[in-house]
């Protein structure tokens, strides 16, 4: 039956009012130890250079690189802490938000209609720690496609499972 | 229709082993060139090449020709396709065997092109292409070119491939050599300039060894140096070196957009409109509506005034080599309200335009403060105390950009199509596309845009990511809301 009623742009569902489900706690700390990795990392290897040779710029001003790396290391720290409870997904009949960033915010929609395919990846210390990382591929450009990461596993495959559904409807 | 039986797997035309063995040796000494100039200069300083002979290297040479010969013979066997039901199938390889097989409904693009050589031995090339992937990934390199119509007639049309097969085939546009030349002298030669600026200035890096060794610097470097002692002469030099630049680039950009677009042609069929062009490399694309995601209309002040348009169009995920050619230059403006309400249905240019907030501006003001000091900074190195004057210029040119792009970013939307127009002093930017063809939005805020209750919109469609700047956070999400129940409710395909 065909009908054709004109709709009230006032009351359509907005995404305004909707409650975001945060991501887990425990990802927090998979966020941390990442970046204290690629600290440690980037410390071993201006340490290691000041040990071959002391000849030259990075030796010379070893201080004022380590300062500065660790300056932006605590900078970093702080924003992943303060801009953690800025990640949160919310499922909706017909399509799925995520929203994360704190000082740019993303809030990211994308309609069940145009999901081509879906994954769940896990890295070797979300393994450990149980957690998932809810992969949605759109058609639309590589960059924009949505990642939802730190869920709970099983958060993760219930997702998984019930987009499949609505995919294969 | 057509006498070509394409049931039964057939091989390309027999030119085509000549094609490929072209295109593999100039595969090979593309990917080898850096190995042989090496060569090739200790061989002409010693005479000898790692004590091989002037003969045994003609034999080697020989030998790799043979190879390539052999292989492309080889290749041209195994290289075979057919249409199966609603499939077609390639399979090709001479080790590694591979058999592709594409659905005709997802065939996006089946692409007819043309080089020297192919115009040479009367041979055309046919691409197929899916949204799949990035590259090509069908290349048949040699078919008579009335077997290709014929191909892509059945992979393409085969949908509604009924009585009305020879439908009027009108030619809809004709590019005219004046409109051409018009339009190659109108490009933003500002851009062209750097390229080639950028270009010479990579080469000189890369030859710099090489000058030196020749000496040249004694014919020219006394010259120069006699004259480095007088500021003026070296401005005069300097300038003159800037002017033949200028005038070289006019002419590239001028020859270039000649032979790319040499005899342009539009035909609207009535399911596709057919763009051919090119000199040296013919090409024949044909644009279905259902598949274009994008239509880019763009001109600047100079083509305004002679009323030349350019218009793209943007599929999903073609290869960016093709993407290029996915434009039709030239065009009046009847021609694009014509080719817009052709393919998009009811497209309304009168709507009302929004424009982003006034915090746009200041980001604006925002951003040239880099720019500024680095300029600043430069001038400083070149002129010392004069450094100032360079401000004279560069504000009121900043202030010219800034206005302009404010000036022109403006967006509108009905319940069919969303357009969005952008552009700088220079350019003018329009962005159409269909509201069923969105894949995702995506609402931007950053932290000092939230005290402002400012945002921007991010819309991907499958070939691009389009951007409303800087509105009200309110309405941005109004937007949003309205985009994803459109896209939803309608439950459209977008492609």
């Amino acid at each position: 039956m065909f009908s054709n009623e004109q709709i009230n742009i006032d009351n359509l569902p907005t995404v305004d009012s909707v409650v975001f489900e945060p991501v887990s706690k425990t990802y927090l700390s998979i966020l941390i130890i990442n970046r204290v990795s690629v600290c440690i990392a980037i410390c071993l290897a201006l340490f290691s250079i000041k040990m071959v040779s002391s000849n030259n710029v990075i030796s010379r001003y070893f201080w004022v690189f380590f300062f500065i790396v660790s300056f932006f290391f605590i900078l970093n720290i702080i924003v992943t802490i303060l801009g953690f409870s800025k990640r949160g997904y919310a499922l909706r009949s017909q399509d799925i938000i995520y929203t994360k960033g704190l000082l740019v915010n993303n809030v990211t929609t994308v309609p069940f209609i145009r999901i081509q395919h879906i994954e769940i990846s896990r890295s070797f210390i979300a393994r450990k720690l149980n957690l998932a990382t809810l992969n949605i591929y759109s058609a639309g450009n590589a960059g924009d496609d949505l990642s939802i990461k730190g869920l709970p596993f099983k958060v993760a495959s219930k997702l998984n499972v019930h987009i499949t559904n609505r995919l294969n409807e | 229709m057509n006498d070509f039986d394409f049931s039964c797997p057939s091989r390309q035309s027999a030119k085509g082993i000549l094609v490929i063995f072209v295109f593999n040796t100039y595969k090979f000494i593309k990917k080898s060139i850096t190995l042989l100039l090496l060569f090739a200069f200790s061989f002409f300083r010693k005479g000898t090449f790692f004590g091989f002979s002037t003969s045994y290297l003609i034999i080697i040479l020989m030998a790799i020709g043979l190879f390539l010969l052999i292989k492309a013979f080889l290749s041209y066997l195994n290289f075979t396709f057919h249409i199966s039901g609603n499939d077609f199938h390639l399979s090709t390889g001479i080790l590694k065997k591979e058999n592709i097989t594409i659905p005709k409904s997802k065939i996006q693009n089946v692409y007819i092109k043309q080089n020297v050589l192919q115009q040479i031995i009367n041979v055309v090339q046919v691409n197929v292409e899916t949204a799949g992937d990035n590259s090509t990934e069908i290349e048949i390199s040699a078919v008579k070119r009335e077997k290709a119509m014929a191909l892509k007639q059945e992979l393409f049309c085969a949908k509604e491939s009924d009585a009305e097969d020879k439908r009027q085939v009108d030619v809809f546009y004709q590019a005219s050599l004046k409109k051409l030349l018009l339009e190659g002298a109108s490009q933003n030669h500002i851009k062209s300039f750097f390229i080639i600026l950028a270009f010479i200035g990579g080469l000189y890096a890369n030859f710099k060894d090489f000058v030196e060794r020749f000496s040249w610097q004694s014919y020219f470097g006394d010259w120069l140096n006699m004259n480095d002692h007088t500021f003026f002469k070296a401005i005069l030099f300097n300038s003159a070196i800037i002017v033949v630049l200028i005038i070289v680039t006019f002419l590239l950009s001028l020859v270039k957009t000649m032979l790319l677009n040499y005899n342009l042609q539009v035909v609207d069929n009535n399911k596709t409109i057919e763009i051919t062009k090119g000199l040296f490399n013919k090409v024949s694309l044909s644009l279905t509506p259902s598949r274009i995601q994008n239509i880019q209309i763009r001109t600047n002040r100079v083509k305004r005034y002679f009323g030349l348009y350019t218009m793209a169009f943007k599929q999903a995920m073609v290869a960016k080599k093709q993407q290029k050619h996915f434009y039709i230059i030239g065009l009046g403006k009847e021609e694009v309200d014509y080719l817009s309400q052709r393919l998009y249905t009811g497209f309304d240019n009168g709507l009302k335009k929004h424009r982003p907030e006034n915090y746009y501006k200041r980001i604006l003001l925002l951003k040239s403060i880099p720019l500024l000091v680095v300029g600043n900074g430069i001038a400083y190195q070149m002129f010392e105390n004069w450094f100032w004057a360079v401000n004279l210029m560069v504000i009121p040119y900043l202030f010219l950009v800034f206005h302009w792009r404010f000036k022109k970013a403006f967006y509108t939307m009905d319940d069919r199509y969303l357009s969005i127009g952008s552009g700088s002093f220079i350019g003018t930017n329009l962005e159409m596309l269909e509201i069923h063809k969105i894949q995702s939005i995506d609402i931007e805020q950053s932290i000092f845009q939230k005290r402002k209750n400012i945002a921007s919109l991010k819309i991907c469609t499958a070939s691009k990511v389009v951007t409303i700047p800087y509105i009200k956070h309110k309405k941005a999400q109004a937007i949003m809301d309205y985009l994803l129940f459109k896209v939803e409710s309608q439950r459209l395909d977008w492609m």
